[in-house]
């Protein structure tokens, strides 16, 4: 019986660092036909795709594709796919990951052919298929209208579309041996090889999308995650014709029936229903049994298709931000904290009111800042933390800003004051941090298209 | 808060009890119970419904537009709309990975183990 082995070195690239040394064994012990590992998310916010910023500290990022590209790619011939390369996937992220992936190449002395697929989708691409009068709904949120609107695009940064396992598919058959992904469905970049080969493609997803957070579907039963630190230890999946089976990348760990479907729920809306492009990943009689004591079995998962959709990701600037940070440890002040704060903004509004548009937040530490309106329980803090946080449409403004805000609440004369000297740690000096540049996601719908590799755009570029 | 000889918190009979992004726009809340009696006890009673989870999150039951009970994992996932969206202006847990706290308050009755 045919099977295709699929390594999955960690849940992120670049994020915590692949540990080498698990990396080079499980190489060897399972011998894969392809290492395949995600590079990103959009849970991160809308900053990277805006900015096209790294997500992962590079020199993380840097080490851990040397690692892939000297061990697997170079010595043992194993081809790579990374998907939603450099965070968000969008064109600044392949490029910049490319460029590293050139000079490893040259700085090694190792060569082979690289693939990127870009997923940034051109406005007027968007705009034309609304105008055809194409519906493009929304997830379930009231934060966004119910379709997507041509205002929405065009008052857009960044667009990417999440690509399936087709484009994929397309570089690795163009002679691509190493493939750097925009935008795309952890799932589908892990699964995407089985696939081509002819795997059942309700299964090969499955498993990309049991691997792609990396250990997190193990179970540690040697404490050496604890020694290591989290996820720096692949997984390894098999497929076969009717089943695929999960396996530790690593001596001091197991997979588990329970860990292997606790992590189903990982990170997503349903358990048994996943919407991927073209279809849905349907896990209604999926079984899953413990086939050796470090490894689980799974069978049943279905993939069932439906008119073909990606999801688009829109980010759109809204201005640069400033913050910062005051302490506050008198009971008098903490008391009316609600109505301080409110009087100072209304104040700097006023103040500013000519100056340009802006907006004022406070997030108070102390007082349900962490849960906001589903906060339940009213506390009585002995300190409380109050972050500024001003977007406006310049950086001076917010700078300005916030000095201001800061000076009238050290300074507010609150009722029954004795703290006449001011009322507020500072937490630095300066105390006004400027942030830059700040987006807001706006879109974050469903666009159908008639060809699965029509919004990417593919080339293959030699390495070394 | 202490389970006293009447009654018992959620948090002492599961071992996760954790909050994370589903997407930008919704948070999953995923509750796995330690065994199987203690989960049935809970499912069986209809102890944890879309109904209380708006209640401890003091939100609308239109906000939790996700509640499962997975047998085969003793656990239930209960799914919420996102006030702002992650990482956009106004929000405060850009992973959503801290809002598992008011599930923590819930206690129930040691009877339903009768």
């Amino acid at each position: 019986m045919n099977t295709v082995t699929v390594l999955t070195p960690t849940g992120c690239i670049g994020n915590r660092g692949i540990f080498k040394e698990a990396f080079i064994e499980a190489l060897d012990a399972n011998k894969p036909d392809v290492v395949a590992v995600d590079g990103g998310s959009f849970d991160i916010g809308p900053w990277y795709l805006g900015t096209g910023k790294p997500h992962s500290p590079l020199t993380n990022l840097r080490r851990d594709l040397e690692i892939i590209l000297v061990e697997a790619v170079h010595k043992r011939g194993i081809p790579f796919i990374l998907g939603s390369s450099g965070g968000s996937g969008a064109n600044a992220h392949v490029d910049f990951t490319l460029d590293l992936v050139m000079k490893i190449a040259q700085e090694n002395s190792i060569s082979f052919p690289v693939g990127t697929i870009y997923s940034d989708i051109e406005k007027q691409t968007v705009k034309n298929a609304l105008l055809k009068g194409t519906k493009m709904p929304k997830v379930p949120t009231t934060l966004l209208g119910d379709l997507l609107t041509t205002e929405q695009v065009e008052q857009a940064r960044t667009i990417v579309a999440m690509m399936g396992v087709e484009p994929i598919i397309e570089t690795l058959q163009q002679g691509a041996q190493v493939v750097l992904a925009g935008r795309a469905a952890d799932s589908c970049a892990i699964g995407a090889y089985p696939v081509m080969l002819g795997f059942d493609k309700g299964l090969s997803i499955h498993m990309g999308d049991i691997m792609e957070c990396g250990e997190s579907a193990l179970t540690d039963t040697t404490g050496v995650t604890k020694v290591l630190g989290p996820n720096r230890i692949p997984i390894v999946g098999t497929m076969h014709d009717d089943h695929f089976t999960l396996q530790p990348g690593h001596p001091g760990m197991i997979c588990s029936v329970e860990s292997a479907t606790a992590h189903s729920l990982y990170e997503r809306e349903s358990h048994a229903i996943v919407e991927l492009p073209g279809g849905l990943l349907e896990k209604h009689a999926t079984v899953f049994s413990q086939e050796t004591p470090s490894t689980v079995r799974v069978s049943g998962t279905k993939f069932t298709e439906q008119a073909y959709t990606v999801l688009l990701e829109g980010v759109s600037f809204l201005g640069y931000r400033t913050i910062a940070i005051l302490g506050a440890r008198n009971h008098r002040m903490i008391e009316q904290i609600d109505e301080i704060l409110a009087q100072e903004k209304r104040s700097a509004e006023a103040s500013f009111q000519t100056a340009g548009q802006f907006s004022i937040r406070y997030h108070v530490y102390g007082k349900g800042a962490v849960l906001g309106l589903r906060e339940p329980l009213s506390s009585h803090p002995t300190e409380i933390g109050i972050v500024l946080d001003i977007v406006s449409e310049t950086q001076q403004l917010s700078h300005d800003i916030a000095e201001d805000l800061s000076l009238k609440i050290a300074f507010s004369r609150y009722r029954d004051r004795t703290t006449t000297a001011g009322n507020v740690g500072y937490l630095f000096s300066p105390n006004v941090i400027d942030v830059g540049e700040t987006f807001e996601t706006t879109i974050y719908h469903q666009m159908p298209i008639s060809d699965p590799l029509e919004l990417f755009d593919i080339k293959i570029t030699q390495a070394g | 808060m202490m389970s006293d000889s009447n009654n018992v918190h959620l948090e002492d009979l599961c071992s996760v009890i954790r909050s994370k992004n589903a997407g930008p726009f919704l948070i999953t809340l995923d509750i796995i119970f330690r065994d199987s009696s203690s989960y049935y006890a809970i499912k069986d009673n209809n102890l944890i419904t879309k109904g209380t989870i708006s209640e401890v999150y003091n939100i609308s039951e239109s906000e939790v537009v996700v509640l499962e009970h997975i047998d085969s994992l003793h656990a239930i996932k209960a799914t919420l709309k996102r006030h702002y969206p992650s990482g956009s202006p106004g929000d405060t847990d850009v992973y959503g990975m801290n809002q598992e706290g008011p599930l923590l308050q819930l206690t129930f009755p040691l009877s339903i183990f009768d």
